[in-house]
């Protein structure tokens, strides 16, 4: 259980580095051509996996 | 990044804020992180790149052996040289490396990464090319010729504390004379350099070119004034010296291609077109706050720092590679090693630039300002300002980290009581850049170098005491400026 959870702490820092890369960009990209429902549903997604990030570390 | 969910949430609940303003401010901080996240990544870079190639053992073991006086190795090993590796990298680095030098040079442990800590306080705002300052100046709004005099003037007398600090501490009272006149010297020099450099746009190597010539200043000193240093090098052989010359060449290449870069005009219009902004449109809270259209700071990829600082780690790299100091299939394992040692860098930063849009865009930040401004006036706000930025450094680990969080808070408190808002930045980033060496984070890694893990609190003691006595000195300093102008 502990080594699963360590190898879930290191992947999920990974995720959330690539998510916090990357997310910004897409949602700049959404908003400005008038998608807000999508780009409303990826900020929730990841403001999830940011929860997550904070409940396993 | 608890922070960050904190933040949205009160945002939401007590602020008004809507899901558009929230996803407007997380792209306004990614904007704002990137900024300040390429010089990270490039300092990490370069770090590992001269790490691997073991220059800094090399300039480090010199330092160590150069002389014999116990004040003389504080100043090179607990203040010039992890200053000037600040300059270059940070993040904890140079008290990892000259913590064990000054085990090795005979030093306790604890005093080790006492000194070390101390040493290097006054360079973190300039250091890791200028990372922190450059936050300062994202979160802010302001520019760099606004806040860069107030900020290098207070850091250049912090440099003399911490160099007199650290000379009492290395060679206690019997030593302190001896070491004073090339401290005074040294900490003119250092000052002086920094304040140049950061006033005339050059804040990126504020902290290293000035560093570099002092260990060469210092270097010249000893050999004139101590028969042991004129020996030693008497013994020492051309290929060392050629050794230590390839170890500085590096830093030397990047100090040029900075000055290239910032200088040489017809780079400079060949790469000025390649800039990038973003939009935003007008952000208002259900209770009314207005956020006015604005357009993100341009960011020059070509001409960014951070590119400046890859560029001369790739050049570097090719170099030592040729010098057999590197294998060419090692750059892949470098570039592993910087992801890996950037990345809790980035998300932290990355969260708590998002705390801090949320903050300002749902008046948050001005709440907390107003209150402060009821609270305090304006003598004693002077001289608590840089015990602010200390706290946050302290919190978080970082003087980076302490300028988002704190830096438009202390910005706004400045207007209200009508104190200058540079004087006040400028406290902020200097108690942050001291308060950060007394930061759990940053000792536990110093400590972990020579053998003291599990035993931090000692340590922590001590930097608390010391530092807390060099911050006040400042707050003084900071209110004594502010009832001269």
């Amino acid at each position: 259980m502990r080594t699963i959870l360590l190898r879930a702490k290191k992947n999920i820092r990974k995720t959330i580095f690539l998510v916090d890369l990357l997310t910004p960009i897409l949602l700049y990209i959404l908003i400005n051509y008038g998608k807000h429902f999508l780009s409303t549903v990826l900020f929730i997604a990841v403001i999830l996996i940011n929860i997550i990030y904070v409940t396993i570390s | 990044m608890l922070t960050w969910l904190s933040a949205q949430l009160i945002a939401s609940l007590f602020f008004g804020a809507s899901l558009t303003l929230l996803q407007y401010t997380y792209i306004k901080a990614f904007f704002l992180s990137l900024d300040v996240l390429l010089i990270i990544w490039g300092a990490m870079f370069l770090y590992q790149v001269t790490n691997k190639a073991g220059t800094i053992q090399i300039i480090g073991k010199f330092l160590a052996e150069l002389t014999e006086n116990r004040a003389f190795l504080g100043i090179f090993l607990g203040w010039l040289f992890p200053s000037f590796l600040q300059g270059i990298g940070g993040f904890g680095v140079p008290v990892a490396v000259s913590a064990p030098l000054l085990v090795s040079a005979g030093f306790s442990p604890t005093m080790a990464v006492v000194i070390a800590s101390i040493g290097h306080g006054w360079a973190v705002t300039f250091g890791s090319m200028g990372s922190s300052f450059k936050t300062l100046i994202a979160v802010t709004g302001l520019s760099a010729d606004y806040l860069a005099p107030f900020t290098a003037l207070l850091l250049g007398m912090s440099s003399l504390l911490c160099g007199l600090l650290v000379i009492y501490l290395a060679g206690g009272k019997k030593h302190f004379l001896k070491a004073l006149p090339l401290t005074l010297l040294s900490s003119l020099f250092l000052s002086t350099g920094q304040y140049f450099l950061a006033t005339n746009g050059l804040w990126v190597i504020a902290v290293t070119l000035p560093a570099m010539g002092s260990l060469i200043f210092g270097f010249l000193y000893v050999q004139f004034f101590s028969k042991y240093s004129r020996e030693y090098l008497q013994k020492k052989k051309r290929e060392d010296m050629i050794e230590i010359m390839i170890a500085l060449l590096p830093y030397m290449l990047l100090v040029a291609l900075i000055i290239i870069f910032s200088f040489f005009s017809p780079i400079k219009e060949l790469f000025a077109q390649y800039t990038i902004s973003f939009q935003f449109p007008q952000l208002s809270t259900a209770y009314g706050f207005v956020t006015p259209a604005e357009t993100s700071k341009k960011i020059n990829l070509l001409l960014h720092p951070g590119t400046i600082i890859m560029i001369s780690a790739l050049l570097s790299f090719i170099l030592l590679t040729k010098k057999a100091y590197l294998n060419g299939d090692e750059i892949i394992e470098i570039a592993k090693d910087t992801f890996k040692s950037s990345m809790n860098t980035s998300i932290a930063i990355f969260s708590l630039v998002g705390t801090a849009v949320v903050m300002t865009h749902t008046q948050m930040t001005n709440v907390l300002a107003v209150g402060i401004s009821h609270v305090f006036n304006q003598e004693i706000y002077s001289i608590i300002s840089p015990f602010i930025g200390a706290l946050g450094a302290f919190i978080t680990g970082s003087n980076n980290n302490s300028n988002v969080l704190f830096g438009n808070l202390q910005l706004q408190t400045a207007e209200h009581l009508s104190l200058s808002v540079g004087l006040i930045l400028a406290a902020q980033t200097a108690g942050g850049a001291l308060g950060s060496i007394m930061a759990p984070a940053k000792v536990i890694l110093g400590c972990s170098t020579v053998g003291l893990s599990g035993k931090e609190g000692k340590v922590i003691g001590k930097l608390v005491l010391f530092t807390s006595t060099l911050i006040l000195m400042l707050g003084i300093f900071t209110y004594i400026i502010s009832r001269i102008q």
